[in-house]
């Protein structure tokens, strides 16, 4: 059971973890002991300040997270079929693909406000691009034959794309996301860090400010879980949506 | 023992005239150099020549999936200008990229039937079940393409262009990658199910002997660029038979005449020596 393995080795590394905290060569104010981290995480759990946050983060990053797919999916499907499109879409994405977040949000801040607005339109900026780009490559990837088949049968260009590109770029297309999800929590978690009054990321910065140590290390681990969670949601959408492949791969291997 | 596998009305359903196709420029470039032929319906066409002619091209052409540079394709009395006719359908030599992999056999036949008017979804399962039967695969309706075998999956593709109820039944090579035995099988089951359901059909293949075993009539072509050079009647009488009608006179005698000609054509091109 792999579940079982990930899991001893999670342990492992808190029980090295611990073992390091005990030699006292790092200080406690630099690396605390697991046990006072789980203490800090009761805390703002009891007081209520980390459940708030965490619901704020995670809403926001899915909100995200469906506004860079769904952007991503019509820019995709668009350059399909519109050539001109794909053709301006390559510069475009070469251009924005390398800024970071942290970057764009002083100016973003300037011009929208400290809104959800914010939260997407950074979030967004970053986090389309894996989707788009791998969107795109599962759609050229897409054999020749197949489309030949599907246009013999009288499919025009949409149907071609809904019913014969779509369903054979999904597997692909479905990579992308799980990297878009992590994308848009840490730009939600930054933009929050650097203008937020609110979420995961404002509670780190005031924590520390605070010289809240264990706190600080509580909510990262935090953010660490959320990106685990955020990844098995979209294999599970994945496997709704494509559980052919997952059974193509598994027999594959034959 | 009739000739043509069903009564044959003799009415041209697809005709080509002068049929011209290259890629880029120059002379080497010209693929298809003028061909004009016609299908009849109800009977069953092979198209032969030597590989490299441009048979894939050709086929593409005439399913509307690609535009000739010059001349003019008809079906049934109308032009073919953009796209596939409904009531062409088209069987790929890539059984394996042509079959959809997210959809169970069933769902890939029912796609067959995509332009079909007026017929409900049970009515539609009933045919499309019907079909997977025909072609011997009953009881893998709910596997997916890529959990059959090469020679089945080609049965799957089979029964899907068949589901169409198409007028004409194009086949591109379907039995180049598959083995002889299966082969075989799959060569007495198309011509079982054309005469079965009426099937006008256009097989184009390299293979000599599968093109003469098959057909009503022969179209063999030449090397590039490529034209009609023989068209051969093959009464070889109905139903065939993988043995009897493969040792007949007349069998061996435009065999030999297909061959002759494919040869002296490749030895003129420079192909052979």
């Amino acid at each position: 059971m792999p579940w079982l393995q990930r899991l001893a080795a999670l342990l492992l590394v808190i029980a090295l973890w611990q073992f390091v905290v005990s030699l006292q060569v790092i200080p406690d104010r630099y690396l605390p002991p697991p046990s006072s981290v789980v203490f800090a995480f009761a805390q703002m759990v009891r007081s209520g300040e980390l459940v708030d946050a965490e619901l704020l983060t995670l809403g926001r990053a899915f909100l995200a997270l469906i506004a860079s797919v769904s952007l991503a999916m019509l820019l995709a499907g668009l350059g399909v079929i519109f050539k001109p499109v794909r053709e301006a879409m390559r510069g475009i994405a070469e251009l924005l693909r390398p800024i970071p977040p942290a970057a764009v949000v002083p100016l973003a801040v300037f011009v929208l406000g400290t809104n959800l607005k914010l939260y997407l339109f950074v979030a967004c900026l970053v986090a389309v691009w894996p989707t788009y780009l791998s969107a795109v490559s599962a759609f050229e990837g897409v054999s020749d034959v197949l489309r030949q088949t599907g246009r013999s049968f009288g499919c025009g260009r949409l149907s071609l794309l809904m019913l014969i590109v779509l369903p054979q770029a999904l597997p692909e297309i479905f990579v992308g996301m799980r990297l878009s999800a992590a994308i848009s929590l840490i730009a939600i978690v930054v933009t929050e860090m650097l203008a937020g009054q609110s979420g995961l990321g404002n509670l780190i910065f005031r924590m520390a400010f605070a010289i809240r140590v264990p706190e600080v290390y509580a909510i990262t681990l935090l953010c660490g879980i959320n990106g685990i969670l955020f990844s098995q949601l979209i294999v599970l959408l994945g496997r709704v949506a494509s559980g052919w492949h997952m059974k193509f791969m598994a027999e594959s291997v034959a | 023992m009739p000739d043509s596998l069903s009564k044959a009305s003799g009415a041209e359903l697809l005709a080509i005239r002068d049929l011209r196709m290259g890629y880029g420029s120059g002379p080497a470039a010209q693929v298809l150099g003028g061909i004009s032929f016609a299908a009849r319906e109800g009977e069953f066409l092979s198209v032969v020549g030597p590989s490299g002619c441009g048979k894939t091209t050709l086929l593409l052409v005439l399913a509307g999936l690609l535009r000739p540079d010059h001349g003019t394709i008809s079906f049934a009395g109308t032009p073919i200008l953009n796209g596939t006719p409904d009531g062409i359908a088209i069987v790929f030599q890539d059984y394996s990229r042509s079959l959809f992999p997210w959809k169970t056999v069933l769902d890939n036949v029912l796609f067959g039937m995509r332009r079909q008017r007026g017929v409900n979804r049970s009515e539609r399962n009933d045919n499309a079940r019907e079909l997977i039967a025909a072609v011997g695969l009953s009881g893998t309706e709910n596997r997916y393409p890529w959990q059959l075998s090469g020679g089945m999956q080609q049965r799957v593709a089979i029964a899907r262009g068949l589901a169409s109820r198409s007028r004409l039944l194009l086949l591109d090579e379907p039995m180049a990658a598959v083995d002889a035995q299966t082969r075989a099988d799959v060569q007495d089951l198309l011509l079982s199910l054309a005469q079965r359901f009426n099937q006008t059909c256009v097989l184009v293949t390299h293979d000599v002997d599968e093109a003469v075993y098959m057909a009503d009539r022969i179209v063999v072509l030449s090397t590039r660029p490529t034209q009609v050079v023989e068209e051969i009647a093959t009464p070889l009488g109905r139903p065939r038979d993988q043995i009897e009608t493969r040792e007949q006179k007349l069998y061996l005698e435009i065999r030999h005449e297909v061959l002759s000609i494919i040869r002296n054509l490749r030895k003129k091109s420079g192909e052979l020596k």
